[in-house]
């Protein structure tokens, strides 16, 4: 137990050693004044922070992973494969967002999320290799397409229409002139959180519609996502109440998001579900 | 049960950091808290 332990430790620590790196190698980040920094940065300078930062996060997806991973279907490293490019595709279009936010291109955004992505990706891909057993009957399944577009659909209708409420009224801090390209990347963060939501729906689901979705809202989803938003708040010393407020209403959409397709989609319109999909070989 | 309260802390702890934080930031006239 303890050994199995070290071993994630270990593995953590070099998804962090490869996150700094090839962040290290991307665009260098926003100017780093030190008025601009916050506490914990002008103690523990950027590179502390965000060192710290990749630890604890990467720590917290571990343990999710590890705990959940066996319920999804095939084999251990399709499994890590699946959970990663989830994950981090959350990461990897989530920072997008911030063109809109701080006035960044779009091409160092883009460049900073995939420096996102591959750790998350190769830190599940090390955990599954070296802390994962293969399963003696991996389950072969038939993927229902219809079903999943439709509750993707659905799912992501429900978060973009939500998160469009709280531009209009609870304000967005962004220029009413880029609502479209702001809507426009919505959808896309929408159906990214969809997807992880289908995919990764045999690793929460329960018989209760309730419970279901407050797994996967409040641990499948909200502990990496938690810390993703509060990355900013970390390093610099601005925006705590703003995206105190965005993860407050995306944990309240995803909640509601989960429950209603799983209603709406399972049990009225297409009463297919993942257990369906799994055809035994 | 035990998975219950572990997720209750990690928000709860990423909570109360954060108000800290806020509040520390504030009264060190850093930022807008």
């Amino acid at each position: 137990m303890l050994k199995r332990e070290l071993l994630k430790i270990a593995i953590v620590v070099l998804a962090t050693i490869l996150s700094m790196g090839l962040h290290a190698l991307g665009p260098p980040p926003v100017t780093l004044d030190p008025d601009r920094l916050s506490v914990v940065a002008n103690a523990l300078s950027f590179v502390g922070t965000a060192t710290l930062f990749f630890l604890v996060t990467y720590y917290l997806i571990a343990t999710v992973f590890l705990r959940y991973e066996r319920k999804l279907y095939g084999r251990k490293l399709h499994r890590a494969l699946l959970f990663g490019c989830l994950v981090g595709g959350i990461w990897w279009v989530g920072m997008i967002e911030g063109m809109f936010a701080f006035g960044t291109d779009f091409a160092d955004e883009f460049l900073m999320g995939l420096l996102d992505f591959i750790p998350i990706v190769a830190l599940c891909l090390l955990l599954s290799t070296f802390l994962v057993e293969e399963k003696t009957e991996p389950a072969g399944h038939r993927i229902k397409w219809g079903a999943i577009l439709t509750e993707i659909t659905v799912f992501s209708a429900l978060f973009t229409a939500g998160r469009g409420l709280r531009y209009l009224t609870v304000g967005s801090g962004y220029d009413l002139v880029d609502l479209p390209a702001v809507m426009l990347w919505t959808a896309a963060f929408a159906v990214m959180i969809a997807l992880t939501y289908v995919f990764l729906k045999s690793a929460f689901r329960e018989a209760s519609a309730l419970r279901s979705a407050l797994r996967f809202t409040f641990i499948l989803f909200g502990i990496h996502y938690a810390l993703f938003v509060y990355f900013v708040p970390l390093i610099f010393s601005e925006l705590f109440i703003d995206l105190t407020v965005v993860l407050a209403t995306d944990l309240v959409l995803v909640l509601l998001a989960s429950f209603i397709t799983a209603q709406v989609v399972e049990r009225v319109a297409m009463p297919i579900t993942l257990d369906s999909m799994a055809v035994k070989k | 049960m035990k998975i219950l309260i572990r997720v209750a802390a990690f928000y709860g702890l990423t909570f109360v950091f954060t108000i800290i934080l806020a509040v520390v930031q504030q009264l060190s006239g850093l930022g807008d808290g």
